[in-house]
């Protein structure tokens, strides 16, 4: 019998604490069972329900590309009762994963052509996959040139410190972090994401745009974006709502008639301008 | 082999009735101490209400429970949990309520991963439709799309014949067909006069209720996301959830984990979107939080966005709704503000 | 009734044409005529559907909290509380009490329509009648008499009631039917209070507490957990409901009845001193549960224990929420003594 309610059994492999405030961690998960790994297919802009037995499910997007050998990264901000139990569980913790699930980023779309990713905050686990996706040999042919702009708060509060100081260095990738005000010991861009993309002003030609946010950041980074000539359809965003099935069943999390789990959780603004806004 | 249509006298319905039970439970309507008629398990025709007006509950719940049980843990080790099992009729159900089963079917069966549990007792069950001569005054089921004789979702439909001393039994599935057949010493032909019979009945129910031109009504919903209409005509709402859990169409659901110790069990149970923690996030945004914004979800999931995804509405016209809300908000007088916006 | 009816109409028109209230809660015809239901006018226009008859039974205190609330304001730019008047039965009027002295509902904002009354129609004591006499429950219209209640069906019958039978049983056992302390008071009759010997909730003191505790287990069985009680009653109005965090948990989503129970039990303990036995929360509920002996019980102890009755005294305190130093502690360092 198909229990679409029951996770796929992992155990925590490795926790590690993103930020500074100490409220993100990426927890790394290793499949208990081989079979499970081989049919966890997934591409990046998904998501996963994280199971704690006992306590619930969260919804958390795919923060590993699945060109990284087979374990799982999430990014998790400990903000309730799941993810706070989650924050408290250390390697060797079994759990459980339902996944993947929703559509991922386009990707049929996105071939060859110029990808700009604009991100802030801890909404970038999902780039990061994309990111890492992208800049595998076996797919870098595939896509034009791949530009991010990166923000946060504050330096402490960006992610995946060690991989953007990578990406930054390489030629492959233009990677911009930026933080909203100038801080003691940081000699990177200073500015709120949406002006750092204006003044960049990259080329909407042969585009596309991904953009995971915070609803603010989204607000005004979508009329910079309208302004350099991208098209509705070209800017692709990832929603998040509160969940439960994940499967489109319980009715949770609809925004207008699409449910943000099982339709989405990528759209496009020409999408979601069309939809009540209810998330 | 099977039988598309008999006459039982009435007097037989224990008969029948009898012979369901060798292999199924039959739940049928019936009055309980309380004076409510709600659906029960049967062991004869005795108390079973087939006229009368319609039962408290929908019986969405022998298909649906309040609570189910998805799953078992102990430590880290999972047990699905088993599948309902057993058979059971479901005797007396009404059209309205007979007619929201397929939208329920199409949520929770639709997509690459129906719910197993909800799918084994669609399986398991047969359903035998009453038909309504009488509709209430609170009834509306012709006014969106259904019928006091209507068909859909029901596997046999019952009405009453030859004086009402007889009852005519149509099959509308195969699974009808079967039953009919396996009982066919109980039945007798229906003739011409039977059908004929039948037909007029239908008409005069079908006259009885007043029909709402709900032609358009969606556009209108469409169109009115910010009118202020959602506010004046919700602001007596309670917020409970006396609505959701009575319609025999509203499906919305929770998932929580229960445990003692390292044991425990993860349970689907009803939810409603009138509960302002429906939407709740974690962070402590709330898509919806104001009251109008939730019935406003109400009224477009079952008259626009069901019919976008599901080329129905999703509201059989029970009215209990209506008789059930303790302060009387009628969701008909909602429909009827907006399709007479201009 | 229709004296009554013209009285709150008229005044309401004169409160909205005199400037003194911003919103008038009440009474209109309801679906199919049959009941009335609650009301929000906010213009003398809006005053003329006014009604009241023996179906105006919803408790109008509970829609005040949500009105009061405080939320974030801008600077510079506060809303104004609104000028609210209530209808108000005397049951009703004991709620209003009761929330004001809890500063849910500031008392300078209100105006208190106060209706002396004769007790309101049970609609399922009306149905069961209707049950006998017609074979349906449906009704398309009610009409009453100072006697009796005449109920037409869908199909024009006319079933004439006698009046009191249908009354609710808490109207029948209500001690207070006349409000006290409203703004003005319209002409009403009123039925002679009862003495409170002997009621429901008394009869279910006396019963053992065995008995007791199956009699509610019984009756708890049937709730689907939709929570009209709650929403229903004036005095349950925490934004945040116990039986809905999850931080911690205290009690289960579903309707398993352990849960439920506890959900019932401490919900009407929480009321202890503030339920003001309206039966707002036995008409609310969908599946006909008798919640007034529990409620009631509760209500008993707090007369019996502290010789309190909620909702007549601005300036009293509510028992549950103050301390005396001479306050009894054995319940705690003695449980099982009487």
């Amino acid at each position: 019998m198909k229990n679409p309610y029951a996770p796929i059994p992992v155990t925590i492999d490795d926790v590690f604490i993103e930020n500074e405030q100490r409220d993100i961690k990426t927890f790394r998960l290793a499949f208990d069972r081989e079979e499970d790994r081989a049919c966890f297919a997934y591409l990046p802009g998904q998501f996963a329900e994280l199971s704690l037995f006992g306590t619930g499910e969260c919804p958390i997007g795919i923060a590993s590309s699945p060109t990284e050998n087979g374990h799982l990264l999430f990014s998790v901000k400990r903000t309730g009762v799941v993810t706070g139990e989650l924050h408290a569980s250390a390697p060797g913790r079994r759990m459980g994963i339902r996944g993947p699930l929703g559509h991922s980023f386009p990707w049929q779309r996105m071939e060859g052509k110029n990808i700009l990713i604009v991100s802030g905050g801890f909404a970038f686990t999902t780039l990061r996959s994309a990111i890492v996706y992208m800049l595998d040999p076996a797919n870098r042919q595939r896509f034009a040139k791949i530009t991010t702009v990166y923000g946060a708060r504050e330096p402490g509060e960006l992610l995946y410190k060690k991989s953007i100081a990578d990406w930054a260095a390489r030629p492959d990738i233009e990677f911009i972090s930026t933080i909203d005000r100038q801080k003691d010991g940081w000699d990177g861009k200073v500015g709120l994401v949406p002006n750092v993309v204006k003044e960049l002003a990259p080329s909407a030609e042969n585009a596309l745009a991904l953009v995971c946010g915070p609803p603010i950041m989204i607000k005004f980074t979508i009329p910079v974006l309208l302004e350099l000539g991208f098209a509705k359809e070209d800017i692709i965003l990832s929603l998040e709502n509160r969940m439960k099935c994940g499967i489109g069943k319980c009715g949770r999390c609809n925004v207008g008639p699409v449910y943000v789990c099982k339709d989405g959780p990528v759209f496009t603004w020409a999408e979601l301008e069309k939809l009540p806004a209810e998330y | 082999m099977g039988m598309d249509k008999g006459l039982l006298r009435r007097k037989d319905l224990d008969a029948l009735i009898s012979a369901m039970r060798a292999t199924a439970v039959v739940y049928a309507p019936v009055r309980d101490d309380r004076g409510s008629v709600m659906f029960h398990e049967v062991d004869s025709a005795l108390d079973v209400r087939l006229d009368g007006t319609n039962t408290l509950t929908s019986p969405k719940g022998l298909f649906f429970p309040q609570r189910e049980i998805l799953m078992r843990f102990s430590g880290a080790a999972l047990t699905n949990a088993d599948l309902p099992d057993g058979f059971f009729v479901v005797f007396g159900i009404r059209p309205c309520d007979a007619s929201s089963l397929p939208w329920l079917d199409c949520v929770l069966c639709g997509g690459e991963q129906p719910d197993p549990y909800y799918q084994e007792r669609r399986k398991n069950a047969l359903v035998i439709a009453a038909a309504c001569d009488r509709p209430g005054p609170g009834c509306f089921c012709t006014s969106v799309g259904g019928s006091p004789y209507g068909t859909a979702g029901a596997d046999v439909l019952m009405s009453g014949a030859k004086e009402d001393d007889a009852l005519l039994f149509e099959a509308v599935t195969e699974k009808g067909r079967q039953l009919l057949a396996a009982n066919a010493q109980l039945f007798s032909p229906a003739d011409a006069q039977a059908t004929r019979g039948r037909e007029e009945r239908a008409e005069a129910a079908r006259r009885s209720m007043k029909v709402m031109d709900l032609n358009g009504l969606k556009d209108k919903l469409d169109a009115g996301m910010d009118s202020p209409l959602w506010d004046s005509l919700t602001r007596t709402c309670l917020g409970c959830g006396v609505c959701a859990y009575i319609c025999p169409a509203c499906h919305c659901f929770d998932i929580t984990d229960e445990k003692l110790g390292g044991d425990g069990v993860r349970v689907r149970s009803w939810d409603s979107c009138q509960f302002p923690r429906f939407t709740l996030h974690a962070s402590g945004h709330n898509p919806r939080p104001l009251k109008k914004a939730r019935m406003r979800q109400r009224v477009m999931h079952k008259f626009s966005y069901a019919v976008e995804t599901a080329g129905t509405v999703f509201c059989s016209g029970c009215g209990r709704c209506v008789r059930s809300c303790p302060v009387d908000l009628d969701i008909r007088r909602i429909l009827a503000a907006f399709k007479d916006l201009p | 009734m229709a004296g009554v009816a013209e009285d709150i109409r008229r005044l309401a028109g004169e409160l909205f044409q005199a400037g003194k209230i911003d919103l008038l809660i009440g009474f209109e015809q309801g679906t199919g005529s049959y009941r009335a239901r609650p009301v929000f006018v906010e213009s003398a226009a809006g005053a003329e559907g006014l009604t009241w008859d023996s179906t105006c039974s919803s408790n109008l205190a509970v829609y005040l909290p949500s009105l009061f609330r405080r939320e974030p304001q801008k600077k510079g730019a506060e809303r104004a509380l609104p000028r609210v008047a209530v209808v108000a039965k005397a049951c009703d009027m004991r709620s209003l009490v009761a929330l004001i002295k809890e500063k849910q509902a500031p008392r300078e904002n209100l105006f208190i329509i106060g209706i002396p009354c004769r007790g309101m129609v049970d609609e399922r004591k009306l149905a069961a009648e209707m049950e006998k006499a017609t074979g349906r429950v449906d009704v398309t219209d009610l009409s009453e008499s100072e006697d009796s209640i005449c109920a037409t069906t869908p199909d024009g019958r006319k079933v004439e009631m006698a009046r009191e039978p249908l009354v609710q049983d808490a109207c029948r056992e209500c001690r207070f039917p006349v409000p006290q302390g409203a703004d003005a008071t319209v002409a009403a009759p009123s039925r002679p209070p009862a003495n409170g010997d002997d009621g429901a909730v008394l009869q279910f003191s006396r019963r053992a507490d065995e008995e007791r505790w199956k009699s509610f287990e019984e009756e708890i069985s049937r709730c689907i957990r939709c929570y009209a009680c709650r929403q229903a009653c004036p005095t349950c109005y925490c934004t945040e409901c116990f039986a809905e965090t999850n931080r911690p948990a205290w009690i289960g989503a579903t309707a398993e009845i352990t849960d439920t129970m506890i959900f019932h039990i401490i919900r009407i303990f929480h009321q202890a001193g503030r339920c003001v036995e309206c039966d707002a929360c036995v008409r609310a509920c969908p599946m006909g549960i008798d919640l007034r002996p529990f409620a009631g019980k509760i209500a008993l102890d707090v007369r019996e224990m502290f010789g309190f009755t909620p909702g007549f005294d601005l300036e009293s305190p509510p028992p549950l929420i103050t301390f005396k130093d001479d306050d009894r502690q054995d319940f705690i360092t003695e449980p099982h003594r009487g």
